[in-house]
């Protein structure tokens, strides 16, 4: 399990990370999601201990990466398919890797032939395409057969059937019991492939917990009285409640309840309604309502 | 351990480090040839009329385009990391930073002994060849030779290591080299105010050349072997040592 607590990073005047605490559970694909610069690799950076925080901590199963006993044996990581050197093969590339893990060559060729680059092994990085750096990426991250894996972006530059591959592989980790969190600009995939989001916006935590229960969050309901006159009536009774309540057409459009508890409010009100649906958004626009302060 | 085989291994599995080496003798032998044939110019003596110790000395100052050579080799095991990116892999193998600069410091001194040793051995080689051609005894190889070589071999090793150094502090190979090379020049800056020669004998400059047993016992600089020795552990270790507090203590 991964516990973020107060984590807080100051470059000089900017606030990269502000205060922000969550928890990654085992055993699920949690997705980290935030706009360009909202913090997300900086947050990775210092719980892989690259980045030294300005306050709060971050630790894997209770400790900091660098007091971890096998390091690479505990997390595998991926921050940037570029941090290979370019005039290595990619079979070199994880070679030493492994050799500084301790790991031996046969897994070498075991993480190249499940990621697909058993082939371009023997090719030197530079001439890989972003796609096969990905992919070797991953293959170092997965080389000390981790229970935690971090990716960042790891989408990027992936062909649709690398996108599928990736989507498969992370959820069969979690299926395995690995914490696996992984950040991602790509909202709808996330969607397909995460169980839970972890959300930040400007370095400060927007949102956390389970897909389902995030797109519930933002759900808008469409509420419509049997009889227009009694409208004003409920609309009252709506907003009462809590809720966000519009006009819209003939009806009402209703923020931050559930439609259980607007038929309810309309069942003890004596108002019979013609429409009571929810309107389930996507990730997509979840995350820009909770990014800009549009949901409940 | 793991991390010094890890270091080894990138060392040669880009074609930068081999190739570097190789450099790093060939144009010492070549250097040598160089400086032995020019002799009667820069000397006014021909092979045949000088001392064969002078013929076999101006051959090992080849060893000095060895140095400038892994002076870059240095610079680049630790700046290419940081070009690359392969910094971050690497810290995250190994968390605790010092290890990978001990560790990388290991390799590229183990590897400049070998490329120094072997240019020392080549330029020595190339003094007593020019002397057998001119007709001339070559040197006894003695204890006195022995000790030239071994001291000119520290110079490449102790410049190796000063551009890793420098490199790991500045991330980036220019500025590694730019560190070493500074400190190659030190030397000629002291010379330059007199005031200064005091701190002749602390510069790196005088461990080579007192451990060469080539520095004149009444100069500024001068140190006897031991104490030369120590000053070159000292320098090692210093440069080492704060190139690893700087990796530990700024972000990746």
């Amino acid at each position: 399990m991964i516990t973020v607590a107060g984590l807080t990073k100051r470059y000089g005047d900017v606030l990269a990370v502000d205060d922000l605490s969550f928890t990654v559970e085992p055993g699920a694909v949690t997705g980290f999601l935030g706009a360009n610069g909202a913090g997300k690799s900086t947050t990775m950076r210092m719980i892989l201990g690259l980045d030294a925080p300005t306050a709060g901590t971050a630790t894997i199963g209770g400790r900091r990466y660098r007091d971890l006993e096998h390091p690479v044996r505990t997390v595998g990581a991926l921050l940037d398919p570029r941090c290979a050197h370019p005039g290595r093969t990619g079979r070199d590339h994880l070679r030493w890797m492994a050799v500084a893990a301790g790991i031996g060559r046969v897994r070498v060729d075991e993480v190249l032939e499940a990621v697909g680059l058993a082939g371009a092994a023997d090719r030197r990085v530079g001439g890989y395409s972003l796609g096969m750096r990905q992919r070797l990426g991953i293959a170092g991250a997965l080389l000390g057969d981790p229970e935690v894996v971090l990716l960042d972006e790891p989408l990027n530059g992936l062909d649709p059937d690398g996108i599928r591959w990736v989507r498969e592989l992370l959820r069969g980790l979690a299926a395995q019991g690995r914490t696996v969190f992984v950040s991602s600009h790509l909202l709808n995939e996330v969607e397909h492939t995460a169980e839970r989001v972890v959300v930040i916006g400007h370095g400060r935590l927007i949102a956390t917990g389970a897909i389902a229960d995030l797109l519930g969050r933002t759900a808008v309901l469409r509420v419509t009285a049997a009889d227009p006159v009694e409208t004003a009536e409920l609309a009252t009774a709506l907003a009462w409640a809590g809720g966000r309540v519009e006009p819209d057409g003939d009806g009402l459009t209703v923020r931050g309840l559930a439609a259980e508890t607007a038929g309810r409010i309309a069942l003890d009100r004596g108002i019979a309604l013609r429409e009571l649906a929810t309107h389930v958004r996507g990730l997509e626009e979840t995350f820009h309502a909770l990014a800009h302060g549009g949901a409940a | 351990m793991t991390v010094v085989r890890s270091e080894l291994v990138k060392a040669l599995t880009v074609r930068s480090g081999p190739a570097l080496a190789l450099v790093a003798v060939g144009a010492a032998v070549v250097l040598a040839a160089v400086f032995v044939a020019s002799l009667p110019i820069t000397q006014h003596v021909s092979v045949a009329g000088a001392l064969p110790a002078e013929v076999v000395s101006a051959a090992l100052v080849g060893i000095d385009v060895t140095a400038v050579v892994l002076t870059v080799l240095g610079a680049l095991v630790g700046g290419a990391e940081h070009a690359t990116g392969t910094v971050v892999p690497t810290y995250l193998l190994t968390p605790r930073r010092t290890r990978v600069v001990v560790a990388k410091a290991v390799v590229v001194g183990a590897i400049a002994v070998v490329v120094a040793a072997v240019a020392a051995v080549l330029c020595a080689a190339v003094g007593q060849g020019a002397l057998l051609l001119a007709g001339s005894d070559p040197v006894p190889i003695d204890g006195t030779l022995l000790r030239s070589l071994a001291g000119n071999a520290t110079g490449p090793v102790l410049y190796a290591v000063a551009g890793l150094a420098g490199a790991v502090l500045t991330r980036s190979t220019g500025g590694g080299v730019a560190g070493a090379l500074g400190l190659l020049l030190v030397p000629a800056v002291v010379g330059w105010f007199p005031g200064l020669s005091l701190l002749a004998p602390l510069l790196p400059a005088a461990a080579v050349h007192g451990l060469s047993g080539v520095a004149d016992p009444a100069g500024a600089e001068y140190l006897a072997a031991a104490p030369a020795a120590l000053l070159l552990v000292g320098w090692l270790t210093g440069m080492v040592g704060t190139a690893a507090w700087r990796a530990e203590v700024r972000d990746a």
